[in-house]
């Protein structure tokens, strides 16, 4: 692939996998945030009715729910690599990364819930 | 026998090139965000709750949430900037060691001005 040479190995592809969805999530985040900043500068001063209209709009929930998945999948991997680097014992190691995708994963709900509820 | 106990030095005696420095910031401000997943979450929640909690938010924006929010907008600029940074290092940008020192001190100067318009607007 193109000018990527790390793609081009032979290897099995989980470490492959999460680089790539870190790469991939950290793009999509920074558009959807930058999209975000343009929506706060055209909206000067916020009101509560512009603010839960956008966020009424079916294209923006569905654009928001994906921030926070894309989000959760980005900090997933940047976590999990803190934590392979720093907890050398296994069994502390699963502990922590257990917590840390079920406090993901509560997250994502969470999120989901505050975007549908609008 | 040999000593083969460890030996402690202080981290702080270390001195790390300057990449070394943003990749540090990099990985404390990614843990940093990640442990506010639920500030975030939280404020989310509020906001768009009712028009009554909505202006409950809005007024913390005079104290500790204006200073929340310019903290916080340092380090999503530094963690942003720096992995940029690294994404362009990936396609090959900027990887020649001359190129990487110069890049590693714009990450840091270029959140600067950043963090001043941030700062700006929200004031």
């Amino acid at each position: 692939m193109g000018g990527v040479a790390v793609l081009d190995h032979g290897g099995a592809g989980y470490g492959l996998r999460d680089w790539l969805l870190q790469r991939v999530s950290a793009v999509y985040l920074l558009l959807y945030l930058l999209h975000l900043l343009v929506f706060l500068a055209w909206h000067r001063p916020l009101d509560y009715a512009a603010w839960s209209g956008w966020f009424s709009l079916d294209g923006v929930r569905l654009a928001s729910a994906l921030f926070w998945l894309g989000l959760c999948l980005h900090a997933w991997v940047g976590v999990r690599d803190v934590l392979m680097d720093y907890v050398r014992h296994a069994g502390w190691r699963l502990l922590l990364e257990s917590c840390v995708a079920f406090g993901l994963l509560a997250c994502l709900a969470w999120a989901v819930r505050i975007l549908w509820e609008v | 026998m040999k000593n083969r106990r460890p030996v402690w030095f202080s981290p702080l005696s270390i001195s790390l090139p300057i990449g070394g420095v943003v990749s540090l910031l990099h990985r404390l401000s990614g843990v940093f965000l990640f442990l506010l997943l639920p500030l975030f979450l939280y404020l989310l929640q509020e906001s768009l709750a009712s028009p009554q909690r909505y202006l409950a938010i809005a007024a913390q924006l005079g104290g500790w949430l204006k200073f929340c929010l310019i903290l916080l907008g340092w380090v999503v600029l530094h963690h942003v900037l720096a992995g940029v940074r690294l994404m362009l290092m990936d396609i090959g940008i900027g990887k020649e060691l001359p190129t990487a020192r110069r890049s590693a001190w714009m990450v840091l100067i270029l959140a600067l001005p950043l963090l001043a318009a941030w700062g700006g607007w929200l004031c």
